[in-house]
């Protein structure tokens, strides 16, 4: 097993310094760095292997096509899904999940439901909201006080109508681990889809889609760290072969004639166009990366680093964590009183200090946790001690500087 | 002291700070000098679009002059308001109308605001622009 210095020097940008300072690195929730390794598998592939994929009978398109359909293997067992049709690869989360809406939308009629709760990222929000408006089904959300998903509140609202259920596995905005296997046994209980957003949760979850028996699962494969541009749809087989194609062009079809198109088998017939298939090499080296530290390893630092995180933060006068979920992994977000995030972030990136503040594309979590943005601190698994120190230590100082300036608010 | 050679000056006094903790420090000491638009007058028709910290600001003349009072509720931007206000306030619209702002593209502020937020900067000095011509 590595020592975290051994792990971190596997990350070259972890190196780096910013305004003459030691970068400390706490957005993992909007994007994760890359081991080297992955960088290699990228610029491997682009050096010796650069051919368009599935199209071509010579040496370096069977190569690319090799090494992108081997990611798709490797992802495949990751996930311990039951075989390669069952994962598509996508542009990112919010493309899978907008593949799904779109996908199932033929299906869905006037007086339909369709269920997400409170804490959802805009990405597993605004689809479900825009494709209810479209189709005439009722939209609910259910609430989540404190950053905790209400489970009667959502008993409640379920029922023979509800055909969709969309929730986080983790949120990115309280770091709230939502029990997605409960929620997926009442919503299959009813008869409902459940689609689960799992890029806050894959990179130390890997398990989720077993134990949670979901129908769909989206994730991107930069916050697992992959590169940004790709990111995968799981679904069961059987809902996959449901949902209809919402891109059409080359490598999605069989025949084409003037009158009929016939399409592909699964997956390709959801994969339109020229896939990413650099990204899916950086992918594929990823989850070799990610195996090999190990899935339980990895969730143990991330645990016990949010655990940190949360009690150092809390600790600092002012400070105003949102949400208090039994479970919280990876994310905490707060705010302090008189004084703006963006005043915040902005003085601690000056310390060396890399946070996001904003409203993170969770509007309605935020209102519901009594704030207007928030800042966020998101660890991984490279991430030390020692920085969450700093981060408290940079924190306290900007506090003290704006607030001699009257603070802001 | 023209608008261009008190925005020079001003230029010259972040840069001389060099540290950027520094140069926020200042921008923030700036800030205590902003004429701040009170809470009722904090308005939709006062509010410039295209701000995400939330910006207000009303102009007017007196004697021929601009005033303007303003509220953000980030003090760094309240910061940036008030050397806006610094260089503007008491002036003639017309001196403001032809002159060509430095400050955004000449100081730490370049590369320390995101094009959302450079934008939104941007939408206050148009409103400005717009008063003066």
């Amino acid at each position: 097993m590595k020592t975290q210095e051994e792990l971190r020097r596997d990350f070259p940008l972890l190196q780096r310094r910013v305004y003459g300072r030691q970068l400390v690195y706490l957005d993992n929730a909007a994007t994760t760095q890359l081991p080297g390794r992955v960088m290699d598998a990228m610029c491997g592939h682009m050096r010796k292997s650069n051919a368009n994929v599935h199209r071509g009978a010579y040496c370096l398109s069977e190569e690319s096509t090799r090494l992108l359909e081997q990611a798709r293997e490797k992802v495949c067992g990751y996930l311990g899904a039951h075989g390669a049709g069952e994962i598509v690869f996508t542009g990112g989360t919010t493309d899978s999940v907008n593949m799904v809406a779109r996908g199932l939308e033929p299906g869905l009629t006037e007086g339909d439901e369709i269920v997400v709760s409170s804490l959802e990222h805009h990405s597993n929000f605004v689809p479900w909201q825009q494709l209810a408006a479209r189709r005439g089904c009722a939209f609910r959300v259910v609430p989540c006080p404190d950053g905790e998903f209400d489970m009667r509140a959502f008993e409640a609202v379920l029922g023979e109508t509800t055909k969709v259920v969309a929730v986080a596995s983790v949120s990115n905005l309280t770091g709230s681990v939502l029990p997605i296997a409960e929620i997926t046994r009442k919503a299959h209980e009813k008869g409902a889809v459940v689609v689960v957003d799992g890029a806050q949760a894959v990179r130390h979850r890997p398990g989720d889609i077993r134990e949670s028996g979901c129908d769909f699962y989206c994730f991107s494969a930069h916050k697992m760290c992959g590169c940004s541009g790709i990111g995968v749809l799981y679904g069961k087989r059987a809902r996959m072969e449901t949902l209809s194609p919402t891109a059409f062009g080359g490598g999605m079809v069989k025949t084409v004639t003037p009158h009929n198109t016939t399409m592909e088998e699964l997956p390709y017939r959801l994969e339109a166009g020229t896939p990413n298939f650099i990204g899916a090499s950086a992918l594929g080296a990823a989850v070799d990366y990610l195996k090999e530290t190990g899935a339980d390893e990895i969730a143990r630092i991330e645990r016990a680093l949010t655990a940190q995180l949360w009690e150092r933060l809390g600790a600092v006068d002012g400070v105003r964590i949102l949400g208090s979920p039994e479970k919280r992994e990876g994310i905490v977000s707060f705010v302090v009183k008189g004084v703006h995030s963006y005043d915040i972030a902005a003085l601690l990136d000056k310390q060396g200090v890399a946070v996001r503040s904003g409203t993170h594309c969770a509007q309605v979590a935020l209102r519901e946790l009594g704030a207007q943005h928030a800042v966020r601190a998101s660890v991984a698994f490279y991430n030390t001690e020692e920085e969450i120190d700093i981060l408290c230590r940079a924190l306290e100082k900007s506090i003290r500087m704006l607030k001699s300036y009257g603070g802001g608010l | 002291m023209t608008i261009k050679e008190q925005e020079t000056q001003l230029i010259d006094d972040f840069a001389d700070l060099g540290d950027e903790m520094l140069q926020y420090e200042y921008l923030l000491n700036l800030s205590c000098g902003l004429d701040i638009l009170a809470e009722g007058e904090r308005n939709e028709a006062n509010q410039v679009e295209g701000c995400q910290s939330g910006v207000w600001m009303e102009l007017s003349k007196e004697n021929g002059r601009l005033h303007m009072r303003a509220y953000s509720d980030s003090l760094i931007v309240r910061g940036i308001l008030a050397m806006i206000g610094l260089l503007l306030e008491n002036r003639r619209p017309g001196e403001i109308a032809n002159h060509r702002f430095r400050f955004l593209q000449e100081t730490f502020l370049k590369d320390q605001l995101s094009a959302e937020r450079s934008g939104g900067i941007r939408s206050v000095l148009d409103k400005i622009l717009r008063f003066c011509k």
